[in-house]
């Protein structure tokens, strides 16, 4: 691979890393006023129902996950600086969801894992950088028994 | 700036094109990211230690070329020992499902080395040693 090739572009290459850290964290412990902050006014998101606004991005993730535990990781990421105030860039993903009895988003099992990645645009916008488009895009989604009961005897639990 | 620091994350980025080609099976994506002459040592996880390249990509298209793979890498110690050469470890975890819906999820270190050549990092050679593998028949039923 090439260089990077300025001590700007690593910069933010470094800030773009912990966007997508805040993206992480701020979704899991459902801190969602600061996760709608991370995100361009016109973020488009694509991957699961698509969205071109934040505001109504936001309100789908924050109304899906409220009841959920999830714990999504973000790995080895693979940005590109293309201007001063624009980025792209990828990260492996995974996540770990258990669901509310009844949820919508639930399948076989209350537990599903899944793997992908993200595939991502950034802006600059007052000096910080925000995403400013998202795809997930999937290798697999596997619904698994919750922890801990995973190999007890059918119908034990 | 050092030129160093651009090319750890260089590094960094080769690592990371290496799990999101295989998973995705970009095949020709990740050729490019060998040296021709790598040495792959694949003996901890039930194969051989592979010179090639292209012997390598064979050798992965007929191991995982109908399995779906998830690689990820944690937590590099890279460390350049020359303008040219580096050295470096990645924390791994890996989650396997054949068709027939057995399945393995592992844990390991990669050990690798890197060259500088025409102006692109590439893995040189790499030895994958296993903390764990634990394998099922398949997915809970």
């Amino acid at each position: 691979m090439t260089a990077p090739r300025t001590l700007d572009d690593l910069l933010a290459i470094e800030a773009i890393k912990q966007l997508k850290a805040r993206y992480f964290l701020f979704m899991d412990t459902k801190r969602w006023d600061e996760w709608r902050e991370l995100f361009t006014d016109d973020v488009r998101v694509e991957g699961g129902p698509p969205h071109d606004s934040r505001d109504a991005f936001v309100d789908f993730v924050r109304r899906g996950l409220e009841n959920v535990q999830s714990a999504h990781q973000g790995h080895t990421p693979i940005i590109e600086v293309t201007s001063e105030s624009t980025a792209r860039g990828t990260w492996a993903m995974s996540d770990d969801l258990l669901f509310p009895a009844g949820h919508p988003w639930a399948g076989t099992q209350p537990r599903r894992c899944g793997y992908g990645h993200y595939e991502e645009e950034y802006r600059r916008v007052d000096g910080d950088w925000k995403i400013a488009s998202m795809r997930l895009t999937r290798l697999a989604e596997w619904d698994e028994a919750p922890p801990g009961t995973r190999g007890a005897p059918k119908g034990s639990r | 700036m050092s030129s160093e620091t651009g090319d750890l994350e260089a590094i960094k980025q080769l690592k990371a094109r290496y799990c999101r080609t295989m998973d995705t099976k970009d095949w020709q994506g990740m050729r490019a990211l060998f040296a021709d002459d790598v040495t792959v040592d694949t003996t901890e996880s039930g194969g051989t230690v592979i010179t090639g390249a292209d012997e390598f990509m064979r050798f992965l298209r007929e191991a995982i070329g109908d399995v779906t793979t998830v690689h990820h890498c944690h937590l590099p110690e890279i460390d350049l020992t020359a303008p040219t050469r580096a050295t470096g470890v990645w924390a791994m975890e890996d989650m396997l499902r054949w068709p027939d819906g057995a399945e393995m999820h592992g844990y390991g270190h990669y050990h690798e080395t890197y060259e500088k050549r025409g102006g692109s990092w590439r893995i040189v050679s790499s030895k994958l040693t296993r903390l764990r593998m634990d394998f099922g028949a398949g997915p809970t039923s």
